[in-house]
């Protein structure tokens, strides 16, 4: 096996310091990769049920992270996790996940290959031991190690209830901020977020917002490239099935349909899996 | 004395000639059938014995053996009731021999000597026809066996009437009702829903299977009831074909003589027999009584994988071809596939009102029990969901009237048979092509996929009456392909 595998005692001159600060630290640290990525980064969490709003949000902020030179921590799982660790991989930035397994096991499955990637280049660490099966309660105990080796943690969108606020929770406990992405009014995938606004997370609505906390160059926001189509405008706001979209821009059903399908061609639109539309 | 009496027997939905041989012999009384009958067939003895004394013939005391020719075929059923009784009544001197020459007789008869319909008589009337011979049978038939074109049906009420020589024949006459079948369920009714009910008018157009995704009480019941409604009614020989499967199958064939088209919603606790067909003797399917109509398969993922993976092959033929040890019987099945399944297994994956509490492993193994194959038969994906009730009370009268929607129907349907049959790529406009590139780019459409995306824009521009496919049907075509895909 070429991978490297490495032991953490809490105490280790190589123990991430951050983390050890934190009221609870994992005793030991299992892991595979380098050890020495194991550096302060931003923590970027979020639903595995994402929309593409969602998932395009973590792209935009954790791939610029990642491009300005911090480190991307996430869970691995699926949704915005894995956007996470694959716009950091992208980026060409550095990115490690916090599993609630063991670090050998490759959990959960369709993350298998990013897995293996960041194994290979990056690092997969746990407070399981090799070969241990994840358990529903291993992930909530996972949360505050993500928490821990963050300066803050990034919640790109959340419904209600949602496991993401156990990882704000750990934030808090350990005083890390807690910064959040906004979303619709209307739609559940953001209740969520919006409500950790409202607690008062961190709102982050452009690159230079999430720059000038991170003590960066602000890079200028890009304004919105909405066109002036007004089923894109209606999208932009909120997804919405076709009929729902016909009813509101007060046009038939076909010719909505067919504008939907042009947009979506266009690649302007997508379909999500229940039947609505959003803007890409 | 020997006698012989024509007649016919099933095997799938046609009626094969069969000819009842009698030997009344002296010696000690016995009443033998043999020729390969089954249980059925035996107790015919039995009736017959009793029908002819109940009417005042008699029943010779003398050794009578009854051989069903050809032998080696197996023979099923109580139609040969009739045949035997006059077989033996022609062998006796009872009833004139000649009087049977040109007489193919089928029927059960009953213990006063009545004679009662059999199952498939219209397969009967359909081989009697073809082979220019009159059809002896139960004067009850007389009605439905009119439909069928020259044939001359003589039927009797019993057993009773042989003895004043043969009933003259019934002259055929059209049973077929010309007021316009009622459908099931009108899309006029029907709020909300738009895009569902325009899947539907291009479902029916071009005649394309289609699967109705949504969680419970959305309405997916309901809409694969209107699409039925939305074909035109069965022609003339549609409604033949249709009526002969329910007339084998025992069942009911006047509604399809009707010209309604078949709707069948099979429970999914149906076995593979069941929905394709099987038995023995071999009885058709839901498949095969959904000919020429719709066949509905609500909670397809519950439905058993044999029984699923049974349909693929009659999809693609038409037709179900059952092989047994004794030989292959096929059966019509032109279907018109609506299936519908929720979204995951607790049904609101996508609810805006409920949460789904499915993990992302359950829902993949609900979707993966219908298998890629059969959803490859799917040209048309709908999502189906809750409408607004206030839209149900208000019942807005968005969508154009049914008669509307479907004389558009029967009209591309008319223009996709005259239309040149080139193929679909050479139809597909540059810039529709172009497009349907992109899409394929953006939204990950596999080459399946991508048939099927033209293969529904081609019945939308029938739908306009448009030979060339161009941007604005494939981009309607795009938001009915499947998920699986995307």
């Amino acid at each position: 096996m070429s991978e490297h595998r490495f032991t953490l005692r809490l105490g280790d001159q190589r123990y991430p310091a951050q983390l050890a600060e934190t009221p609870d630290p994992p005793r030991i640290l299992y892991g595979i990769g380098d050890p020495s990525a194991l550096v302060e980064g931003l923590g970027v969490v979020g639903a595995r049920r994402a929309t593409p709003y969602g998932l395009r949000c973590t792209r935009l902020f954790a791939g610029w992270a990642a491009a300005h030179g911090i480190s991307i921590i996430s869970g691995a799982a699926i949704g915005c996790d894995r956007e996470a660790h694959l716009a950091a991989l992208d980026a060409g930035g550095d990115t490690l996940a916090v599993l609630g397994c063991g670090p050998d096991i490759d959990y959960p499955r369709r993350s298998a290959s990013l897995l293996a990637e960041l194994r290979r280049c990056h690092v997969v660490i746990s407070e399981c031991p090799f070969g241990q099966q994840p358990t529903r309660w291993s992930f909530v105990r996972r949360n505050r190690i993500i928490a821990g080796l963050a300066r803050a943690v990034l919640v790109v969108e959340a419904g209600l209830p949602s496991g993401t606020f156990s990882t704000a929770d750990a934030a808090l406990d350990a005083g890390r901020d807690v910064l959040a992405v906004p979303g619709s009014v209307l739609s559940p995938e953001s209740r969520g977020s919006n409500r950790l606004i409202r607690q008062g997370a961190i709102p982050i609505t452009d690159v230079g917002e999430l720059a000038q906390y991170l003590g960066l160059e602000g890079a200028t926001p890009a304004p919105g490239d909405v066109a002036a189509d007004d089923t894109l405008r209606a999208l932009v706001a909120d997804p919405m099935r076709p009929d729902d979209l016909a009813r509101a821009l007060g046009i038939d059903i076909v010719h909505t349909a067919r504008t939907l399908g042009a947009l979506e061609a266009a690649g302007h639109v997508v379909r999500y899996a229940d039947g609505r539309y959003g803007v890409r | 004395m020997q006698a012989t009496v024509a007649t016919t027997t099933l095997t799938g939905v046609e009626a094969i000639a069969v000819e009842v041989q009698a030997d009344v012999s002296p010696g000690l009384p016995v009443f033998g059938i043999v020729g390969l009958a089954d249980t059925a067939v035996q107790e015919a003895r039995d009736r017959v014995r009793a029908a002819l004394r109940s009417v005042g013939f008699d029943f010779p005391n003398a050794r009578v053996i009854v051989n069903l020719a050809p032998a080696p075929l197996r023979k099923h059923g109580t139609g040969f009731d009739l045949p035997i009784a006059l077989a033996v009544l022609a062998a006796t001197g009872q009833v004139p021999r000649a009087a049977l020459d040109d007489v193919t007789a089928v029927g059960e008869l009953g213990l006063d000597g009545s004679v009662r319909e059999i199952p498939g008589m219209l397969a009967h009337a359909i081989s009697a026809a073809r082979a220019d011979r009159d059809l002896l049978g139960p004067f009850s038939a007389g009605r439905m066996v009119g439909v069928v074109p020259q044939l001359r049906y003589r039927g009797i009420e019993s057993l009773a009437r042989m003895k004043g020589g043969l009933p003259a024949t019934a002259s055929p006459k059209a049973s077929r009702v010309q007021t316009p079948a009622i459908p099931i369920l009108d899309v006029a009714d029907i709020a909300g829903h738009e895009s569902a009910k325009r899947g539907l008018e291009i479902a029916a157009a071009g005649r394309h299977n289609l699967l109705l995704v949504g969680p419970p009480g959305s309405g997916k019941s309901m809409l694969a009831r209107a699409l039925c409604g939305l074909l035109p009614p069965l022609t003339e020989a549609e409604s033949l074909e249709s009526a002969l499967v329910h007339s084998v199958a025992g069942l009911d064939p006047r509604q399809c003589l009707d010209g309604i088209r078949p709707f069948r919603a099979p429970h999914h606790s149906c076995s593979v027999a069941g929905l394709v067909g099987g038995g023995t003797p071999p009885r058709p399917g839901e498949m095969s009584l959904a000919h020429n109509g719709v066949l509905f398969l609500d909670e397809l993922p519950e439905f058993g994988p044999a029984s699923l993976q049974a349909l693929r092959q009659p999809i693609e033929e038409g037709v179900i071809t059952l092989v047994r040890a004794h030989g292959a019987v096929r059966y019509p099945a032109r279907v018109t596939l609506a299936a519908a399944m929720n979204p995951c297994p607790c049904g609101y994956a996508g609810d805006p009102q409920r949460e789904c509490r499915c993990t992302d492993g359950a829902v993949a193994r609900y979707s993966a029990r219908v298998g890629g194959p059969l959803y490859d038969r799917m040209d048309l994906t709908l999502r189906i969901d809750r409408v607004d009730p206030a839209l149900i009370i208000d019942d807005a009268p968005v969508t154009p009237m049914s008669e509307t929607v479907r004389s558009r129907i029967t009209t591309a349907h008319a223009f996709a048979g005259t239309r040149h049959p080139c193929s679909m790529r050479s139809q597909l406009q540059p810039d529709a092509r172009a497009l349907l590139e992109d899409a394929a780019r953006h939204a990950n459409l596999s080459g399946r996929a991508v048939t099927r995306v033209v293969r529904v824009a081609r019945t939308i521009a029938d739908l306009e009456q448009s030979v060339p496919i161009v941007v604005s049907h494939v981009a309607e075509a795009l938001g009915y392909r499947s998920w699986d895909t995307a």
